[in-house]
Order: structure tokens, then sequence, then C-alpha cells
């Protein structure tokens, strides 16, 4: 039998003594066993029995590090994988301490700079914390000088939007009270304009009588004409006059041969029949009828169109728009006395429509206001001066857009179709700092799948600049953009210094 | 599995025709992405076969009529019929694998987690996934990439836009202790600026009958499609592979993935592949051969990894076209599924199939490729693929990502654990792959192969004869019910009650989100490693658990097979361990037999044994690691010297000798042997 347990003879014969000295390796300062941090060394006092920090079990202390998991909190093993929780520290002198999932022990893979998670595995980790410490200050550096001039940027662009902001304010101010006063001018015209319609109305009355009648004669004449036309085509195809029309008698009638084959079948006959088997002499003008009913319709949709803005008026008159209805096809003329309170009263509508568009305008311009005082420009209104500006970025293929506080969009090089990928939505960053990206949903759908979106990650720079576009989901793009706007003091942290109580 | 009657009626006969099907039909006789024309029949009490030996397209029907019977319908080809005489399912089995080979053993990596998408887009995208990966505490030991990575579908030419410095890339890649896997189609761009198509072009490609390339669409445009029939084109092929062909790659790229290789043609009118008037190498006409044709570009790619390596590496080759014998070459996935449960639970019968047709490494693709799935059937998904030797997740490109890190917390936990389990029971997959390639035994195998009246239990797997897993398979379940086969019993492991259930019954065991079903058979021995390591290189120095189930008879044993799990050597120097474990009853001790193979330099450790047993036996407990480590060691060295091992509570027991006299130099030990008044192992639970 050719067995070989050659790491159970390291564990066997050297762990109990090798770990002795293995602390005394490891720390040049505090003797503490591998993996344990300088702030717990105190926990792990080699002279004395060693209890679980759970308290749930005391082991002799020659039992620390032996690769053998005893305590459930993995107190025991700071230095091995042995336990499935527990956390290995390095000191990485030269750069920032870490602290490591314990399995990730001499698994080959250098985890810690200074490479003293591998010190069995026989994998070489060379101790490179000096260099990238060096080059980690280095970025802070530079991070801190970017944020520094940034910054300065940045309260001018804040200034810029908290003025643009109090100019709007001012402006708002003002219009409210053109408002008020536009609004009164309206009320007078209304006024006027009553009075000078009551006055048109009662002049009016006599004529509309007079119209009405003509309308009525003129209908009947027309009802009566149709149905002669009606009663004559009858009879042509009632060739046998027994007051149907039926299939036979159709089938004779060569403008009934749908499919041109000279013939007019059955089918084709019952099809001009409408699927009845006879027709009656009784209806034979609803066709027009129908027809003439339709395009009353039609009408009425277009006058409702027209006048939708004057319905939302306050003193809807009905009669208005009957006039302009009927005017034209009457030929009457009124006497002078009439035609001139006609013209006074059309006078004074315009009038009111006028003033009444006046106060329209400032409640439109005041809601303009509105809209963008209440948009959220960040804290200091640092994002204010992003508005109305659009920002590009090319890659092989396309040109994308980034319009802040409205849209983004994508357009191929070789094109001139431009595709919205999102419409401004929402601030969505962390919780720490909404400002950090904003999101663009409701952008035009994917063939086949979701609308398009656009998540926009901002960072501090020192001008206002996409630098990459991605599309990590499909229909779901990324853009990062940079701007002095987003530079903010990085709060520091809490976790930089690894505090490691359990 | 068992094929449903194909004659009254209700049913298309089973139609073998290679076949690029889009959202496939669960439970349909319809034509998928490979053909082994092979049929099994079967009875509680014997068994027996048919290979039809035919790679024309076939149509078969299946009657239960009278007696049961198997037409086969075939377009060309000769009559070339093997008859397996069973008469058990082992037995079919291992003479059908001793016709059409077994799976070679792979590259450990290959059994750990794949994570794959379409398609990463970036040398940035990979390298992020792999360090959030590991970041978020996921075990993962290959990331796959497909087409993205290529130049517009040019295989073995790098995207210049996205990945413009391959090297760097894998070397962060290696850093981490994982490996790449690459798309390599059959299809050929037809461009000019394309060398290879340049090449291979009027020489090396399937022809129409005047001579001239066929070309049709398909990913990149344009194509025409390799004759791998032709020698010439095939070795052409193979030594695209080379580090010197397929420019920047390094050992990093440790595999091959080829698709599309039925092969897929983007034309209706051709049920989307090759015509079969087209003629390959020597006029041999595309009817002939058709469902051979990715057989034969596994084998060309298999040739050239081999080459590429210089024979000291095992290839890995994932093909979605497959024929009887592929298991040679490459492993399979079940193609484009869809997330659904249907195709998570039909992903059992797939790959079960496939293992007793001799291609034993098969999983789908983990969550479903089509459509997103819910996060309870996503969860459900990686517990189930844990136990199908392939376990890749993969997402198609119209569907949300899916990498493990993107879901809440609680999801995260669930698939953390999942990858977990798979991780620790690496040395079961590879000691069973090692089985498999030596005995043709499936590594994962339906009820009836090792209890042949249990037909029907397709949502149960057998890992080895050890392990039964009964992962859950429908939304909302509360538990699951659980054919418990034989007459042993199964200790229930995933909710690590090891809590005991008897054979010949059918019980509802209940399951929460983080329980999925498996047990250990009582009277196997399993070897496990569980140190929570991210890849399958991290774990080769990690010590072993033997987890020791005990049956009736308080008896149990185990296996286990350890080489250097990348080389040849194991082949060509014999080069490897393989022993078996056997808890002794009445001692308590642990009998260690090597089996076979020369193991120096081979070195493992042994951590713990966990022993469970009746509870109304007094066996069952943890045992104290000094002392069995001790007791190990000197078990060896009386080995070596030949001396009979452990006795009884003999007091002049050789063991209890030994013990007694290294106890000299050690505390632990001498103390252990005075408190305990040594009688075996028991008394250092």
């Amino acid at each position: 039998m050719e067995m070989r347990f050659t790491k159970n003879f390291k564990l066997i014969n050297a762990l109990l003594i090798v770990f002795v000295f293995v602390c005394e390796i490891l720390s040049s300062e505090v003797p503490r066993p591998r993996g344990v941090s300088l702030s717990r060394a105190s926990l792990y006092p080699p002279e004395k029995d060693f209890t679980c920090f759970d308290g749930s079990k005391t082991i002799p202390f020659s039992q620390v590090n032996d690769d053998y998991c005893d305590c459930p909190d993995a107190s025991d093993e700071p230095g091995t994988a042995a336990c499935p929780q527990g956390i290995f520290h390095c000191t990485n002198a030269g750069h920032k301490p870490l602290n490591i999932a314990a399995s990730r022990v001499n698994d080959g893979i250098c985890d810690c700079c200074d490479g003293t998670d591998e010190y069995a595995s026989g994998k070489a980790c060379q101790n490179n914390c000096i260099e990238l410490g060096r080059s980690a200050r280095e970025e802070a550096q530079r991070k801190a000088e970017l944020i520094k001039a940034g910054k300065q940027l940045k309260a001018e662009l804040s200034q810029k939007g908290i003025q643009m902001k109090q100019e709007k304010q001012v402006k708002l101010n003002e219009l409210q009270k053109n408002k008020e006063e536009a609004e009164k001018l309206r009320e007078e015209k209304l006024t006027l304009k009553k009075e000078a319609e009551e006055l048109e109305s009662a002049a009016l009355e006599y004529y509309r009588k007079l119209e009405e009648e003509i309308k009525k004669k003129k209908a009947e004449e027309e009802a009566a004409r149709n149905r002669a036309e009606a009663l004559e085509n009858f009879n042509k195809f009632d060739s046998n006059q027994d007051g149907y029309v039926d299939i036979t008698e159709l089938q004779t009638r060569q403008n009934f041969d749908k499919d041109r084959n000279g013939e007019v079948s059955e089918e084709e006959a019952k099809f001009f029949l409408s699927e009845q088997m006879q027709a009656n002499s009784s209806p034979p003008a609803e066709s027009e009828d129908s027809q003439g009913e339709s395009d009353d319709m039609q009408d009425g949709d277009e006058h409702d169109d027209a006048h939708e803005d004057d319905e939302e008026e306050e003193d809807h008159e009905p009669e208005h728009h009957e006039e302009e209805n009927e005017e034209k096809p009457t030929d009457i003329t009124y006497d002078d006395e009439t035609q001139k309170l006609v013209e006074r009263a059309t006078s004074a509508r315009n009038e009111f429509y006028e003033a009444d568009k006046q106060v329209k305008n400032i409640v439109g311009e005041i809601q303009g206001i509105k809209d963008y005082l209440e948009k959220d420009f960040g804290p200091d209104e640092e994002f204010a001066a992003l508005e109305g500006q659009c920002f590009h970025y090319e890659d092989h293929e396309y040109i994308y857009k980034l319009c802040p506080f409205e849209k983004t969009s994508q357009q191929p090089k070789s094109g001139s179709v431009e595709t919205r990928l999102g419409t401004w939505g929402r601030w969505d960053g962390t919780e720490t700092n909404k400002y950090e990206s904003m999101m663009y949903d409701k952008g035009q759908s994917c063939w086949n799948g979701p609308q398009r979106s656009t998540k926009v990650r901002i960072e501090c720079g020192n001008e206002n600049k996409m630098t990459s576009v991605s599309e990590p989901n499909r229909c779901e793009y990324l853009f990062d953009f940079v701007s002095p706007a987003a530079c903010r003091e990085v709060p520091i942290d809490v976790h930089e210094e690894l505090h490691d109580e359990l | 599995m068992a094929l449903g009657d194909t004659t009254d009626g209700s049913s298309d006969p089973f139609r073998l025709r290679n076949s690029d099907v889009y959202e496939y039909e669960v439970d349909s006789p319809m034509a998928l992405y490979g053909s082994i024309p092979v049929i099994y029949g079967h009875t509680s009490f014997s068994t027996s076969g048919v290979f039809f030996h035919n790679a024309a397209e076939e149509w078969i029907d299946i009657s239960y009529k009278n007696r049961p019977s198997a037409n086969f319908f075939a377009e060309s080809g000769v009559l070339d019929l093997f008859v397996l005489l069973g008469p058990s399912p082992k037995n079919v089995v291992q003479q059908y694998t001793s016709l059409t080979g077994t799976a070679p053993l792979p590259q450990l990596w290959t059994l750990g987690y794949h994570q794959c998408r379409f398609t990463y887009e970036s040398q940035e995208d990979v390298k992020t996934v792999v360090a959030t990966m590991i970041e978020k505490d996921f075990p993962m030991d290959v990331l796959w990439l497909d087409d993205g990575h290529s130049n517009g579908n040019r295989y073995f030419e790098w995207n210049p836009e996205n990945f413009t410095d391959p090297i760097e890339m894998q070397q962060n890649v290696s850093a981490a202790g994982k490996k790449l896997v690459s798309i390599s189609d059959p299809h050929i761009k037809i461009a000019n600026d394309y060398a290879v198509y340049n090449e291979a072009e009027g020489k090396y490609f399937v022809k129409w009958a005047n001579g001239s390339d066929f070309q049709g669409e398909c990913w990149p445009g344009m194509s025409s499609y390799m004759d791998f029939l032709n020698p010439e084109a095939s070795d052409y092929y193979s030594s695209l592979y080379g580090y010197d062909k397929f420019n920047k790659t390094t050992e990093t790229l440790a595999g091959i993935w080829n698709d599309m290789n039925e092969p897929s043609v983007f034309d209706d009118s051709l049920e989307k592949t090759l015509p079969f008037e087209t003629l390959h190498y020597g006029g041999v006409p595309h009817r002939d051969i058709h469902n051979i044709y990715g057989f034969l570009h596994t084998r060309a790619t298999h040739k050239g990894l081999l080459q590429r390596d210089k024979n000291t590496k095992r290839p890995f080759i994932l093909t979605r076209s497959f024929f009887a014998g592929s298991q040679r070459y490459a492993a399979i996935w079940t193609g484009d599924n869809a997330a659904d449960w249907s195709y998570l639970s039909t992903s059992y019968s797939q790959c079960l199939t496939a293992n007793i047709l001799g291609i034993v490494y098969c999983g789908a693709d983990v969550g479903g490729f089509e459509t997103e799935p819910d996060h309870e059937l996503l969860q459900r998904w990686y517990q189930a693929g844990v136990w199908l030797p392939f376990y890749r997740g993969h997402s198609g490109k119209e569907t949300p990502r899916r990498e493990p890190y993107l879901f809440p917390e609680n999801v995260q936990s669930v698939i953390r654990n999942a990858l977990k389990v798979r991780y620790k029971h690496i040395p079961v997959f590879y000691t069973l792959a090692f089985r498999h390639s030596e005995s043709g035994d499936p590594i994962i195998r339906p009820l009836f192969y090792e209890y042949n009246d249990l037909l029907d239990y397709d949502e149960h797997v057998l890992v080895g004869s050890d392990i039964l897993a009964r992962p859950v398979m429908v939304a909302g379940a509360t538990s699951v019910n659980v054919t418990f086969p034989g007459s042993h019993y199964w200790y229930r492991v995933d909710d690590n009650s090891f809590q005991i259930h008897h054979g010949g019954n059918t019980h509802d065991i209940p399951v929460s989100i983080t329980t999925s079903p498996f047990f250990y058979r009582g009277g196997s021995i399993i070897t496990r490693k569980d140190r929570e390591k991210l890849a399958t290189s991290h774990m080769v120095d990690d010590p072993y658990m033997l987890y020791v189930n005990l049956d009736e008879n308080n008896t149990a044993k185990g296996l286990l097979y350890v080489d250097d799990y990348t080389s040849f050597d194991y082949l060509n120097n014999y080069s490897f361990l393989y022993i078996t474990f056997e808890y002794l009853p009445y001692s308590h001790g642990l009998r260690i037999r090597q089996v076979d193979g020369n193991s120096t330099g081979i070195d493992i450790s042994l951590q713990e044994i966990i022993i469970h047993g009746n509870p109304t036996n007094p066996h069952e407990a943890k045992l104290a690691r000094n002392a069995l480590l001790f007791i190990i060691s000197s078990l060896k060295y009386l080995l070596r010297q030949g001396i009979a091992i452990p006795g009884h509570s003999d007091e002049k027991s050789n063991i209890r000798q030994l013990l007694l006299l290294r106890a000299e130099d050690n505390s632990d030990i001498k103390s252990w042997l005075n408190r305990t008044n040594y009688s075996g192992f028991r008394m250092i639970f």
C-alpha cells in the first residue's frame, strides 16, 4: 500500500510545534497569531487556554490556527481556511490593511498585497504594498485636487443656478401681478360681450325663425326627390314587379358581377342583398341616408375639435357655434339696425377673446416658471446650468446625446433617425447621494422588447463631458458623465479603518 | 424517459435529424439538436437494446400494441445494427459504451460552475463579472465568451473594438484562478479580409454538385460550411486552434464551445440546415451524414486542442449537436431552453437519458436561455443544476442579465449555497468521472439503473449510487414526493438533519426555498471538500471530509480518485490515487485500501470523519481530530509494515501498542489514551 499523507505529517509533527514561533515571526511589534489584527492581538494571550469569542468552547492555545475549526464563530482559526466564516487580516504595511474571507488563505491567489495570505500554498506572492500604497495615495491626491478645482467651478455653477431661480422667482411675482390685471380686464370684456350679445340675440330672433322655415322646406324637397329616385331604381331591378328584389333578378344585372367572370353568381347576388334573401321596396334610400348621417357626424367632430379651447371658457355659448354654421348657407340679409348690433357683438366677442388669450399666456408662463422652480437641480442648484444644453459621445457606430433634464438619444453615424433612449425621469442615486445618477426612462420601445431607458452616472470632473456609453442590458443604457457640479467632499469612509470587532 | 406510443395517431414518430430548434417543445417527438439512434427495452427483470449505426435522418415509431416494438426508418445509408443483450441496465450501458466509447476524464475545473451570457460585451465586462463573482463570494471556475468576443463572428479573430487586449484579460482571469471558454461555430463568414475564409475557399467547404461552395446565411451573414469529412479540411480546422493561429490566446482560454453545428443555416425552406443534396468529401451527399456533422466538428476541435497543448491537457469542448460517440470529444447541453418550470424538469430527463447513452457531461442552461425566470424558478434551477454533471448559468440577449450577484440578498444567498453544495461534492463528481471513463457507468443515473423496477422517476437522480437528489421542480412547493429506493437508509443532507428515511417508501419531504432535498445512502462514505473556496483550482490542497453514513449493520464504504486534475499522466504513467474507505463496525476503525494507480507525488489529507448512523445506535458522532490524525498515520505505519490493522478493545492490539508508543512524545494522545480506556474510535466521539 502506497499511501501518502504528507499533509497529515505536516499537521501532526509540525503544526503543534511550528505555530508557537509562527506567532513570533509574524509580528515584530506584538506577538499574535497569524491573521489577527493588531487591535485584536490582546484577545489571543498565548499563555492561557483560548476561549472562542462566542464563549462556546475553551481549547488549549495550541489549537489556535491548527487548521482545524473548533469555534463555531471561527475565532480560533484567524490564520487558516479551516472555518467557513473566518476572517483573515493582512497588515499590508505601506498600504491599507485588509480583511479577507479566511477561505482565501492558501488558495493560490494573492489577495493581500503583502502576500501574507499565501504562506503555505507554494504560491510566491510579491509584496507590492509600498507601490500600491504610493499609487493609491497619488490617486487620492489627484482626486482631491480634482475635487478642489471642481468645487470652485461648482460654486460658480450653483451661484448661477441660484441666480437663475431667483430671477425666475422675480419674474413669477411680476407675472402674477400681471395675471391679476389681465383677469380683471377679461372680466370687464366679458360683461361688455354679454351685453352686446343679448341685444344681438333679441334682434336676430326674427331671422332665426325665418331661417328655420326655409330650411325645413328644403329638407322636405330633398327627401321627396330621394324617394322618387330610389323607387325608380328599385323598379328597374324588380323585373317581375312583385314588389321584391330577389336573387334571380339581381343575377341578370351585370353590375353585380364582382369577379368579372361575365356571370352574376348566386353568391355575388347575395352579397349585394347583404345576406338577406330578399329586399323589399321600403328601404332603398337607406344607404344614402346613412351616408349623410356619417357626414354629419364628421362635421360634428370637427366642430368639437375647433372649439375645444372655447369650451374651457366660463361662458360657453352654444348660439355662437350655430351662427357660424348657419350664417353662410342662408342668404338672409339683415336690416341696418340688426347688422350694426351684430357687428358690435362681434367686436365685443373679439375683444373678450383677446383678453382671455392674454390671461392664458400669462398662466402658461407662470406654469413654466413654477415647473422650473420645482425642478431638483441639486441641493445648491449646481446642475441648473446643464438644462438646455446637450452633450455628445461617439463610439464606432453611434452618436449618443444627453440633454440633461430632457432626454437621452442615439443616432447612427450613417443615418439621421434619432432614437429616444429615455425621457428625464428622476434622480436615482444612492441614499447617501441621490445626485450621483439620473434616470431617463420611457424611451422608444425596442423591437419585441421593453421601452428603452438610460441611467446616467455623474462623477466629479473639471468640465461637463460624456465619458462612456454602454448597454449592460438590452435596451438599458448606461452613460457616464463628468461635471464640476458633481464635485463634493467625499465623506470620510468609516470602514477604511477596518474596525473588526465582531 | 420512457418513450410514448407514436402509432396511436396521437403523435408523429420520433425524429432524429439534428436541428437548430428555437424554443423547442417539451415532451414532443420533434427533432432536437442531437441524435443517438439507440433504443433500450427494459422490464424489471431484463434489459436489452439496439444501436442503429446510421447517420442519416431517421424516424422511429414506437408501438405498445401486442408487444412493444420500435420501427426505424432511415433516409439513406446502410443497415449497420448492433444488438445489446443486457440483461441488466448496467450491462446494456456497458455494452453500448464499449462500442461507442466512454467520455474521457475531464479536467477538474470543468466540473465547477460555468457563467455564461449571450454575450459578454467587452474585456472590461469579462473582468468585472469575474471580480464581482469573487467579491460577492460566488464560486465559479469559468467565464464564457459568446460571439461578442469575435470579430463579427469571424472565429479565431478577436473583436478589435471591445477585446483590444485579450492577453491582459486572460492574465487577469488567470490570476483569479479562473478560465475562459470561447465559442467557435462551423460556419465561416464569406469575407475576403478573413484569412480562414480565404484559405478554405474552394477547397474545404461543403459544395454543390457543380463544385461551387455552398453559401448560406448564419450569424455572420453569408457563410460557407467547413467540410469536416475532408481529412485535409479537418486538419486545417484543427490547426486554427494553435496558439500561433488563434492570436493572443493562452492556456487560460481553456475550452471551446462548438455551437450551431447541426449545422444551422438561417433558411426555413431548408429546415434550417444544409441542403441534403450538397456534397462532402468523396462525393458523399449531406443526406448520408447529416447527423454526424456536429460530431465531426467536435472531433476536429478536440484534435486541435490536443495539438495546441502538445497533449498535456485534457481538452474541454461543449457541443450543441451530437451523435452516438460524441462523448469521446465533447460535453453537451440541452440547447436553447426557456425560463419555464417544464424546461427545468425536462432537463433531468434529457441528461439522465444522455447519461445512459454514454454522454455523461450534460447540463441545461440554468435559469433558461430564453425569457426571464422569476426569482423562485431561478433559485430552484440553481439547486437542481447542482446534480447535473455540466453546471452552467446562461441567458439570451433578449433577457435581462442574470449574474447571481444581481439579485436581492436573500436570492443571492440561496444561489450561493447551491454553488457551494456543488463545490463540496466536486471530489464525488471527479471520482465518478474516472469510474465512467473506465467502465461506462453513468455519472448520474435514473432510479431504474440501480433499482430495476423503479421506472419513470425522472425528477429523481442518483449521483453515482450513493447520492439521491430530488430537487423542487414546481412553483410554490412546500414539499416534494420522494421515492426512497432499495432497502437502505437514506440520510437527508440538504437541511443538515441527517434524518433517516427507509428505502422502499415514498414520503412527502417538507421543503423551504433554502432546501433542495438530497440524501446519502446508508452504507456509503461520501468524500467531500468542505472548505468554501471560489474555484476548484483553490481547493487542490484542501483536506477531505469523510461523511460516513452507516447502514443497518453499521458498515459503510466509499471511493476516492485523485490525480493531477489536468494532464494525461493518469493514463501514461498510471499516476493517480484510487482508494477505498471502509468503516469497520466492531473496532470503529477505518480501513483504507489502495485499489489502483501509482500515487507517488500525490498528497491528500483528511480533516475530519463525520459518522451518521441509526439514532438508536451509539456510533453516531464526530471524531476528535488530533486523535484521528494520529490513528490514520499510525494505520499508515502499520500498513507499510504489512501488519494487521486495528483490533477491538484488546489491550494488546497492534494499533493500541503503536499509539502508546507514539503517545510518548505527544501529550494530546497520551491524555486521550489515559482518559478513554481505548476501545476503538467510539471513545473519542
